[in-house]
């Protein structure tokens, strides 16, 4: 069985139908060239997004958001002299903060607002419970990250997996998404413990703070670039070792 | 304003896309700017209850084509065919004024504007391929040809490492 480019592309892209990603992966057992080509597709991916994710994490200079606010929105200057004194002005006291300073704030911040928001163990809903001061994943999340696939995501789930990678401790650790909550979850014994949780897709008022920013943070965590569909599958059948 | 409230939410996904397809940020910013204005003259043509997100990226990539058309700059308006010997036509000449770029700038600077804007909004902003190809008006097809010649072309200039 060969798989032409575009096939291949689609099957990186989450652009498949069930039965040809059965195909695929079934034919990468046997075929090393085809899960070599598969994987520096997925490679290839991963570092244009990687590259670009930071600028959504950036503070939005001045000059864009004076345009949005409503005080602003009748009178803003928008001729080149007031875009230029912009960008000096934001030039001497700089472009706000870096990925690490926001990934640190994300991490701190939104764990509060989860744990405020759903509160721990709230009952057979909450994607979360609490064991020995932290906070793990339970119900439907649990259930998608020991089960779910990032290259097979069933349509009914309500989670969507990012990215698994293995962090600096050792351990392997999943980003998920969500309507309800987005985050990180790491290995720990049988639990997939929050190292990180931001609100989900459906809270317009921290939508910005989604798979993007949840990407930065994941880079600073994993040792080595993300596991491809097939180790993936393999740590999922050993259970996450 | 909700509308308001929208589009800056969006705005840093915006920025992203925006700083894909121009080099540097202070560009990027730029064609934010003229993409903000055109949607704050425009509003009254979006349609409530439709993707604001679409309708952002699709002014933004215009004014963006707009601009790079205007500016004469040799950048490829080429079709799919004859793209690839376009590229290797004036390799040399773009390759020493791009020294200072980053190599994913320099392989995304080097792909003709229609893959360029297709590895973009598929694998930067992580759009569905339909959604892509509605925004940009073109047939699933003609999308899914783009993104491979695209990708076969960032591979190559990317090499292993990719």
């Amino acid at each position: 069985m060969t798989f032409d480019d575009e096939m291949i592309m689609a099957y990186v892209d989450g652009e498949c139908d069930a039965v040809t990603i059965k195909r695929i992966e079934k034919a990468m057992e046997a075929d090393a060239a085809l899960a070599e080509q598969v994987s520096k597709a997925r490679a290839l991916r991963y570092k244009l997004a990687a590259f670009y994710a930071p600028v959504a994490e950036e503070a939005v200079p001045d000059r864009l958001t004076a345009m949005l606010t409503s005080a602003a929105t009748a009178n803003v200057e928008h001729s080149f002299t007031a875009r230029k004194a912009d960008q000096i002005h934001a030039k001497r006291h700089g472009r706000g903060f870096g990925i690490v300073q926001w990934g640190a704030m994300a991490a701190t911040l939104a764990l509060g607002i989860a744990v405020g928001q759903y509160g721990l163990g709230g009952g057979s809903d909450s994607p979360f419970a609490q064991q020995g001061g932290a906070l793990i994943a339970s119900g439907t999340l649990e259930h998608a990250l020991d089960k779910q696939l990032a290259s097979a995501q069933p349509d009914d789930s309500d989670y969507r997996i990012g990215l698994t990678f293995r962090a600096k401790a050792g351990n392997i650790c999943r980003s998920f998404t969500g309507e309800a909550v987005s985050g990180i979850g790491c290995r720990e014994g049988e639990n997939w413990k929050m190292v990180n949780t931001l609100p989900g897709g459906a809270q317009s008022d921290y939508r910005q703070a989604s798979s993007s920013a949840l990407n930065a943070i994941a880079a600073e965590m994993m040792t080595d670039a993300p596991v491809d569909a097939d180790t993936e599958r393999t740590l999922r059948d050993s259970g996450w070792d | 304003m909700a509308f308001e409230q929208d589009l800056l939410e969006l705005l840093p996904r915006l920025r992203r896309f925006a700083r894909s397809l121009t080099r540097n940020i202070d560009d990027a910013d730029d064609l934010c700017q003229m993409a903000l204005e055109r949607a704050l003259n425009k509003r009254d043509q979006w349609q409530a209850g439709t993707r604001l997100d679409s309708w952002m990226y699709r002014i933004t990539r215009n004014i963006w084509i707009d601009t790079v058309r205007a500016a004469g700059r040799r950048e490829h308006v080429a079709n799919d065919d004859d793209a690839m010997a376009n590229v290797a036509g004036d390799d040399h000449q773009r390759m020493e004024s791009r020294m200072e770029l980053n190599d994913v700038d320099r392989a995304m600077d080097r792909l003709p504007i229609e893959q360029r804007e297709a590895v973009s909004l598929v694998l930067v902003e992580g759009f569905a391929y339909k959604e892509a190809a509605a925004l940009l008006d073109i047939p699933i097809g003609t999308l899914t040809s783009r993104l491979v010649r695209g990708r076969e072309a960032l591979q190559r200039e990317l090499g292993e490492a990719a």
